[in-house]
């Protein structure tokens, strides 16, 4: 019944919350869904999935705040998408070993180097993307916002895979949010799945860009100030006056 | 005996400093109002020290202001202040201290709840003027081009996820069907709609949804609800099968950052995610606070959840009626020639 159905089905194509497909990715065929208990293997070709993480970020401010740490890197080198089942594209992620150039925020491992693990990838006859977004690739600098790799990260029992003692594993922020390529030139570039704030930082040279996420960091995370000395304590007039006067988000270096 | 000496506020000094010296002293700002978003103009946010010893002196110094002398900690080495926002639009600066000594702050998990106050920068915004419903996720209802919509009601669905149960999805799609009554959602074994286990990359759900043109039927439907093939061609740009991939990781740590059981969060996101089957868009997140959310198909779980948003509103109604102004042609039946009837 399944091949009655393909010599109809003259297009198709799959939509996400996103759309899946771009129309020139089309497959000529597609697989029905299957019925209840069987998996669900996509037809073979490009597969884009939804940039559509469960807690968004919606700005910098929000992206450093979600930061474990914040890198400028390159990449060194990529390696071969694994699936937690060959038979389909679903969780396919991709590893590639970023070499720290430079730590922005956070604290880098000693051996200078990361495990950069992103969704995505050629697994068998499915090319596994996320909408928006773009896996590294080797000799490519990039500006990191990272959170260590989940769970869900299945390069775990993979013993040819660096020790994640020493390169420790991490997943960009919210795909195409969480970095920011460098070019030859030395521009700073979001993909095009990142949010429309993130984008006007396009461009920005890159020395620029780090003074501005420097700022933003200590904009989130202003310095603990020891208790003033010799000024006069007060008592709350009102419930809120331990808020004082707020300062203006308009002067915020990082968009709020 | 130098016991005797002592006052009852000493001794309990002493007894409290041997009962929580070990631990740590924080600090946590919380919107009481709504749990795990964003402070807005309205709500009651509330201040909780612990960890410290009776009597210790509560003061804050907030955006380089002089310290504020709030009061002293209980027996429990605990204290709280609670206070209703009244101005918003900035960034309130705030070390709190105890006896002089700055506290650290033990703010909620940035992953799981990434738009709560934090200290030391807590961001106090105003309301969100407006609405902020969904929109559809393309095209229009019987238009041409790229596909939007179901072309038939009531579509079957049927669930094979060991993450609820089959009476959390009946509800949730009991509750949707009260949202329109032009497209209605209803049980079957044979189902475009299947709600299942899988990767969802850094999502707790995905909706995958596939339409097709089928140039070889066109101008009718055929056998959609023939039980030999439940997705046959449906002709011009109809969708005509919806995936929803539940996470059993990712919806595990939502559950256990939330407090609630994993069903109860797979619930949420099935709700949700019926909305994308259905055809709605996401509505994209900004600040996290609660004016803003005025639809199930808010990006944000915790938010929704703290918000209390967890069905459908007469946003994603009215929104649902514009996708569908009329009832499609009913698929009564399986086994019904679908090819009988047609709408657009």
């Amino acid at each position: 019944m399944y091949s009655n159905f393909f010599a109809k089905a003259a297009v198709a194509f799959f939509l996400g919350s996103a759309a899946l497909l771009s129309a020139q990715d089309r497959p000529s065929e597609y697989t029905p869904l299957r019925p209840p208990g069987a998996l669900s293997p996509p037809p073979p070709g490009k597969l884009v999935l939804p940039n559509h993480p469960a807690e968004p970020v919606s700005s910098l401010y929000q992206l450093v705040t979600m930061s474990a740490i914040i890198i400028d890197g390159t990449v060194v080198n990529s390696l071969p998408p694994i699936s937690p089942n060959p038979d389909s594209p679903d969780g396919a992620q991709t590893a590639a070993v970023i070499s720290v150039n430079r730590t922005v925020f956070g604290k880098a491992p000693a051996s200078g180097q990361i495990l950069l693990v992103e969704t995505g990838g050629q697994i068998g006859k499915w090319q596994v993307s996320v909408e928006g977004d773009s896996l590294v690739r080797a000799g490519e600098r990039y500006i990191f916002f990272l959170t260590p790799a989940g769970p869900n990260q299945i390069f775990a029992a993979n013993e040819m895979l660096p020790d994640p003692t020493k390169v420790p594993r991490y997943s960009p922020i919210g795909y195409a949010n969480g970095k920011a390529l460098v070019s030859t030139t030395g521009g700073a570039q979001f993909a095009p799945g990142a949010i429309s704030k993130l984008h006007s930082f396009d461009s920005s040279e890159s020395g620029v860009f780090l003074e501005k996420i420097t700022a933003c960091i200590n904009e989130v995370y202003p310095p603990v100030q020891p208790y003033p000395v010799g000024v006069a304590p007060l008592s709350p007039k009102s419930g809120m006056d331990f808020f004082g006067k707020l300062i203006p988000f308009g002067d915020s270096k990082c968009g709020k | 005996m130098q016991f005797r000496s002592l006052t009852g506020a000493a001794l309990l000094t002493i007894v409290s400093a041997l009962t929580y010296s070990l631990q740590a002293q924080t600090v946590q700002v919380r919107n009481d109002s709504y749990p795990g978003t964003a402070l807005e103009v309205g709500n009651t946010v509330g201040v909780y020290i612990s960890g410290g010893t009776y009597n210790q002196e509560v003061t804050v110094v907030a955006n380089g202001g002089s310290p504020f002398v709030y009061g002293n900690l209980d027996m429990t080495g605990a204290w709280s202040h609670q206070s209703l926002i009244i101005s918003g639009g900035g960034t309130s600066n705030q070390t709190w201290y105890l006896d002089g000594t700055p506290i650290t702050p033990n703010n909620l998990s940035t992953t799981y709840f990434p738009k709560a106050p934090k200290l030391p920068g807590v961001l106090v915004y105003n309301n969100y003027v407006g609405s902020n419903c969904p929109g559809a996720l393309s095209g229009a209802y019987c238009g041409s081009g790229s596909a939007a919509h179901w072309n038939y009601t009531p579509v079957a669905y049927c669930s094979t996820s060991t993450l609820l149960t089959s009476g959390n999805v009946n509800s949730d799609v009991s509750t949707w069907n009260s949202m329109s009554s032009n497209i209605q959602m209803s049980s079957n074994s044979y189902c475009p709609i299947w709600i299942h286990n899988g990767s969802a990359g850094t999502d707790n759900g995905i909706t995958r949804a596939t339409s097709g043109t089928c140039t070889s039927c066109a101008g009718g439907y055929k056998d959609l609800c023939s039980i030999v093939s439940p997705f046959e061609c449906i002709g011009g740009s109809g969708v005509y099968g919806a995936e929803i991939i539940l996470d059993a990781t990712n919806l595990a740590g939502a559950a256990s950052a939330q407090g609630v059981s994993v069903a109860t969060v797979a619930t949420n996101t099935v709700m949700h995610e019926l909305g994308h089957a259905l055809r709605l868009a996401d509505i994209g997140v900004g600040d996290g606070k609660c004016s803003e959310v005025q639809s199930v198909m808010y990006g944000s779980l915790s938010v929704l959840r703290g918000c209390g948003v967890t069905a459908p509103t007469s946003c994603d109604s009215n929104e649902l009626n514009v996708i569908y102004p009329t009832a499609p042609a009913t698929c009564s039946a399986v086994g019904t020639n679908y090819c009988s009837s047609t709408t657009c």
